[in-house]
């Protein structure tokens, strides 16, 4: 290095450190700066990864048909679709065999990213590559019910060859016999796709208008191009559940949103989103979004402080620090829609080693305890729902009364709940295993997501009331990553968990059956719960009719039925819902708080509004 | 003898300091139920909670010291982390030195094969910096004190092996040794009698050196979260519980800075007294250090 | 010499066979289901308790252990060291893109710890029991008990929250934009280096004002050892022999000093760079999480805290080896200046 090099170096230090205190502290005028934490994973719309923050992403990239309106949970607008279906525009169409035909019109002259035009040809193949890439326990599998009757395609596939198991060993000619069914189910004609419901869905809408569900319409001649599934019976096997990164949209994307996909840098966790100049409603005010994954609380709040960051996460607990902070706006709480709730598993594999000695003698438990319904009845009553609400979460909170959110419709409806209630958890612990679990105590392990909070005081709220109601009561409280804790919990080892469920429908159909029926999300490896909803006459039999219905009073008192039913057999032990808080730079303006829209581990953000004053 | 205590002391008032001060910290150790009873049929390391709020609270005459995130008392935390401190300390040198002085011992005295072999095993355990090591050992192992201790002294032992060995081959050429191998006096016994002893000083300098040192590592475990169980007192905990209130609030930076100088003072001034402790021993005993003076 | 540098050289391979065993074993304090979560990236591929049962069969994490170990050995010899669900890439790549962060961090660090620990040390010792020995030996034992993540948060209310001259993370999304772009030659992926190769000073400036917080904190910690290292050594030297001779021939204490005791001084400083290089990426581990700086160290942090098992493995793999090389490389070099090393 010569001297010249040495002192423009010299000199570039100085000048940059000097002009850059001045320039760079405030994210620019069009730009809009996210410190979050919630890890990016596969942005293919098609793979379904449950994690809100893909979805995040969605909601700028792609669109879907219809959308919610705005401050609306149960009204709709049209998106790429020109008008929004129903019985009175003769959109629905009830035919005398007892199907329903839903038509929509396609949008023209929508552009994608890529300039390609939106075609009907693009609708149908959207939801037919969610449809026929995903496996059990899809996002997509109510629209599967809706236009097949079966709820995952190997239940389906099982119907052509009772012999088989899973689609994986279909033969050719089933495999054929499916896609003709779904070919026919979903029909172009012109401008106009029309859905073939064999089974009436009251919900249909709802769920194609949600980013979750297989509403996101995609680019078919660029995504074919890409290497994606061409839309063929013969090639279908070869892209059905692929591993998360063997998708040719697991990094890259072609939508029709405000929004592209600048860049994605996996290492340094920041996806950067530029405007769409073609967008159809006019380009967005914003010109670049960047979501950056912080995960030191500190630095974010310092970003934050500093305008660094346009909007940050601040984790619940941490909401003291930011209230007051100048040019910070701290949005009204609004209920954030996660149903937080402790699961119970009645038959716990005899192998777990959160067993303790796997006995009733004060150092375990036998892997039937918490059949007992007085085991749970006792511990749902030994919840301080006043103190967890007010101590923890500043008042900032309800307790909820079953899978359904404060948002959802059949939440208004009379359905019992739990107190605290020590003497009665007494009772019934006095009264479980015939008087043992009083007499010799127990012990367990009670496993929630690293990181959750609110998930580790709730459970150290409840074994320190238990341990004070008697000193041989006790449980361990482990806190498990994803990964150690999904195989965990297939696999039935988890005496009592907890677990959280994000906004997922506005009419609670979505979050009762996640939780409730013997197929929901939860429920195959929890066998006591599965017992319960086989039942005839039980809960898989009301929520199927919940599905079907398409009247929403109906809808409603059936869900509250369930809820009902959850509470008499004292099957979970429902948290509670706390409100959130948007916390952002004031400069920023646009934003409202919209429960539909999907957020980054934080209330969602309905990019295209947001300008910078 | 004397005259070392004198060295070592007068004439540094600074190390003078520091053995008060540590002093001051055997005697909280010890006195540790008195100073803050624990809760009857609960262990003492577990702090005690006042509540489940979540913003830290100032010193009150309740808890002198203030409280944590999730209301643990800082107070109870710091004296009864001070036993845990003493705890992980004393095992952690202790076995280190044991393992060094054996391993070290016996790969000196025999030399060859077992000299070499054991060396590059000593080389390939120091082929991790110490914090890296303990942090992947404490991540396979889980959370809690036990598996902290253990990966601390897995990658502990061999700067005492390394020591001891130079020290065994250095005493092997020394007359006092020859002579007893020229009595016949069996090898073993030749080491136990006549070495080890001798090497026992600069690795006894060595480990009051690491006291300080392993408590920090085991603060950075736990500051990482991968040291003890939620709630164990310990002062490493009480640290990363303060993580996320270093920088203030609304109220200005040092809105809560009792969650930090407490623990973290504190941890510091151990560390730094046995730091100068060690020095000043170092100063006194080190054969190598001895013509300076 | 030359048997001695054979040696060292035949030696290698077998410490590396020996790192491997060790690294292994750690996994098998590890149930076969832990194992199995590195091989789970997604929760939809875990499906119920059967699919957990022929994930273990597949992966054959239910074999005898040596089996194990010769097919991981085998990976590994292939570069492969499985998949980190942290970093959500595989675990060889992961390392491989943040390693320039790091070593920039490493190298901008180690220039002023070398050149503040030697004559800082060199000076202490000049004024041994001086009031200049005592105040810096109490400096650098003070710093040297300073637990960096107290120190880096510190750093990090001071600079960026009180003054705001420096930023976390690497670069600002603008300089990003830039450095990321088909005009800007990634010539070794250091930002300050590649800023100047491509003439953007602009973009050395924004890179400096990013590195300068984690740097100071791994400098305040690093610093206090070498000089109290370089102190000792040189009050060794200061009293051997020879310098005693030279002091007697009256010759200038200046002289003395940094002619003939500080060069044989140096030679245990030599060899502490190697330990040195080892402290900073210990170091890197807590400053780079705190800075939300994009390195190896806060890559094995968040796999440590996020139990990524395959990521934190792999990591100890490749540090392991590199830590090796690097003695050899001291080892040898040492050999070579310094004649009086022999077979010991």
């Amino acid at each position: 290095m010569n001297k010249k090099t040495m002192s423009r170096l010299f000199l570039a230090v100085v000048v940059g450190i000097l002009t850059l205190s001045a320039a760079a502290f405030a994210t620019a005028s069009d730009e809009i700066v996210v410190a979050h934490i919630g890890q990016i994973t596969s942005i293919d719309p098609s793979y379904a990864n449950w994690s809100s923050n893909s979805n995040t992403v969605y909601s700028a990239v792609y669109e879907t048909l219809l959308n919610f309106a705005k401050d609306s949970l149960t009204s709709y607008v049209p998106m790429l679709a020109t008008v929004v279906p129903s019985r009175d525009n003769g959109l629905i169409i009830d035919t005398p065999g007892g199907e329903t035909l839903i038509t929509f019109p396609i949008r023209e002259g929508v552009k994608f990213h890529n300039g390609g035009d939106l075609t009907a040809d693009d609708v149908k193949y959207s939801y037919l590559r969610k449809l026929t890439l995903e496996g059990p326990g899809g996002e997509s599998s109510v629209v599967l019910q809706a236009l097949t009757g079966y709820e995952n395609l190997d239940a389906w596939a099982q119907a052509f060859e009772p012999a088989i198991e899973t689609f994986s060993e279909a033969s050719d000619a089933t495999v054929q016999a499916m896609f003709a069914v779904l070919d026919g189910a979903i029909t172009v004609d012109g401008i106009n796709v029309t859905f073939r419901l064999t089974q009436p869905t009251g919900l249909f809408l709802q769920f194609i208008s949600h980013y979750q569900a297989a509403g996101i319409i995609i680019d078919k001649e660029w995504t074919v191009l890409q290497g994606a599934w061409p839309g063929t019976a013969e090639t279908w096997k070869d892209f059905y559940n692929p591993n998360e990164e063997d998708t040719v949209l697991y990094g890259v994307a072609n939508g029709t949103g405000p929004f592209k996909i600048a860049r994605w840098d996996i290492t340094n966790q920041e996806m950067s989103l530029t405007r769409f100049d073609d967008y159809w409603r006019g380009p967005a005010a914003i010109k670049t979004i960047r979501l950056q994954y912080v995960e030191e609380w500190s630095t974010r709040l310092l970003m934050l402080q500093n305008g660094d960051a346009d909007f940050a996460y601040v984790p619940p607990n941490f909401m003291p620090q930011v209230a007051g902070l100048p040019n910070v706006t701290v949005a009204d709480p609004s209920p954030s829609g996660v149903i937080r709730v402790v699961f119970f598993q009645q038959i716990i594999a005899e192998d777990s080693r959160f067993l303790g000695s796997g006995q009733l003698d004060g150092d375990g438990i036998p892997y039937d305890f918490f059949s007992d319904i007085n085991v749970r009845k006792a511990i749902l009553h030994s919840l301080d729902w006043d103190r967890y609400i007010n101590e923890l979460l500043g008042g900032n909170a309800f307790q909820i009364k079953g899978a359904c959110s404060r948002l959802c419709a059949p939440n208004e409806l009379d359905i019992p709940v739990y107190s605290y209630d020590p003497a009665l958890a007494e009772q019934y612990f006095k009264a479980a295993f015939d008087g043992e679990v009083w007499e010799n105590g127990f012990k367990f392990t009670a496993v929630h997501n690293a990181g959750n909070f609110l998930a580790k005081s709730a459970l150290e709220m409840i074994r320190e009331e238990l341990r004070a109601m008697n000193p041989k009561f006790d449980f361990e409280i482990h806190a498990s990553t994803w990964n150690e804790f999904i195989p965990l919990r297939t696999s039935s080892q988890i005496p009592m968990f907890y677990s959280g469920w994000g906004f997922d429908d506005p009419a609670g159909y979505g979050t009762v059956n996640a939780y409730m029926a013997s197929d929901g999300y939860f429920n195959p490896y929890m066998p006591g719960l599965v017992e319960l909803a086989q039942q005839p006459g039980g809960i898989d039999e009301i929520l199927d009719k919940a599905l079907r219905t398409f009247d929403d009073v109906e809808r409603n008192e059936l869900l509250a039925e369930v809820m009902t039913i959850s509470y008499e057999n004292a099957t979970h032990l429902w948290l509670v819902e706390e409100a959130v808080q948007m916390v952002y730079r004031s400069e920023v303006k646009g934003w409202y708080h919209s429960p539909v829209q999907p957020g980054i581990n934080m209330p969602g953000i309905d990019w295209y509004s947001l300008y910078k004053d | 003898m004397i005259k070392t205590l004198k060295n070592l002391f007068i004439k540094n008032p600074i190390g003078l300091l520091s053995g008060a001060i540590l002093l001051v910290y055997t005697l909280v150790a010890i006195f540790a139920p008195l100073i803050a009873p624990p809760t009857p049929y609960r262990s003492p390391y577990e702090i005690p909670r006042d509540g489940f709020a979540i913003a830290p609270k100032p010193p009150s005459a309740e808890h002198w010291f203030g409280t944590t995130e999730g209301q643990f008392d800082i107070f109870h935390g710091v004296v009864w982390g001070t036993r845990t401190a003493f705890k992980i300390a004393a095992v952690v040198v202790s076995c280190g030195f044991v393992l060094g002085i054996l391993i070290g011992g016996i790969s000196g005295f025999y030399g060859g094969v077992i000299d070499e072999i054991t060396m590059r095993i000593t080389d390939i355990f120091l082929s991790f910096p110490f914090l890296l090591a303990a942090m992947v050992l404490a991540t396979v192992l889980g959370k809690g004190l036990g598996s902290m201790i253990i990966a601390l002294v897995v990658f502990r032992w061999m700067t005492y092996a390394r020591l001891v060995r130079a020290e065994v081959l250095r005493l092997k050429q020394i007359t006092f040794v020859e002579a007893a191998h020229a009595i016949g006096a069996p090898n073993w016994r030749v080491l136990v009698r006549h070495i080890l002893p001798n090497c026992v000083y600069p690795a006894m300098i060595q480990a009051s050196m690491d006291i300080g040192r392993v408590v920090m590592s085991a603060s950075a475990l736990s500051f990482l979260g991968l040291g003890v169980e939620a709630g164990y007192a310990d002062w490493g905990q009480l640290i990363s519980l303060a993580r996320n209130w270093i920088i203030g609030g609304a109220q200005g930076a040092f809105q809560y800075w009792y969650t930090v100088i407490f623990p973290g003072g504190i941890l510091f001034l151990f560390v730094l007294s046995w730091n100068i402790l060690g020095d000043a021993l170092r100063d006194v005993f080190d054969p190598r250090m001895r013509g300076v003076h | 010499m030359w048997a001695y540098i054979a040696r060292r050289l035949l030696i290698f391979p077998v410490t590396l066979l020996g790192l491997s065993i060790l690294v292994f074993s750690l996994s098998a304090f590890l149930t076969p289901e832990e194992r199995l979560m590195a091989y789970i990236h997604s929760p939809l591929q875990v499906r119920g308790p059967e699919v957990v049962a022929q994930m273990l069969e597949k992966h054959g994490l239910t074999d005898p252990l040596y089996e194990q170990y010769w097919r991981w050995l085998k990976g590994v010899l292939q570069g492969n060291l499985g998949f980190s669900t942290t970093a959500q890439e595989p675990v060889a790549q992961a390392i491989a893109k943040r390693l320039p962060a790091t070593l920039e961090l490493v190298l901008l660090a180690i220039i002023p710890i070398i050149l503040g620990g030697i004559v800082l040390g060199v000076l202490s010792a000049a004024h041994h029991n001086k009031p200049l020995d005592h105040g810096m030996r109490l400096i650098a034992i003070t710093g040297w008990s300073m637990p960096t993540f107290l120190l880096a948060l510190l750093i990090m209310m001071l600079f960026y929250g009180e003054l705001r001259w420096f930023l976390p993370q690497r670069l600002s999304y603008w300089a990003k934009d830039i450095v990321l772009s088909a005009e800007f030659v990634r010539y070794t992926g250091l930002n300050i280096l590649d800023g100047m190769l491509n003439g953007r000073w602009d973009i050395v400036g924004d890179a400096l004002r990013h590195i300068m917080m984690p740097v100071l904190s791994l400098v305040l910690v690093d610093w206090a050892a070498l000089c109290r290292i370089t102190r000792s050594s040189m009050l060794e030297s200061l009293h051997q022999d020879y310098v005693r001779t030279a002091r007697a021939k009256g010759q200038q204490e200046r002289i003395v000093v940094f002619r003939h005791a500080l060069r044989n001084a140096l030679l245990p400083a030599v060899t502490f760079g190697g330990m040195l290089v080892a402290w900073l990426l210990a170091g890197v581990v807590i400053t780079e999480t705190i800075f939300n700086y994009e390195g190896v160290g806060s890559f094995a942090a968040a796999a440590a805290q996020q139990l990524d098992f395959a990521g934190i493995l792999g990591f100890a793999m490749f540090f392991g080896t590199l830590m090796i090389s690097m003695n050899l490389i001291v080892d040898l070099t040492y050999a070579f200046l310094d004649p009086r090393v022999r077979l010991d």
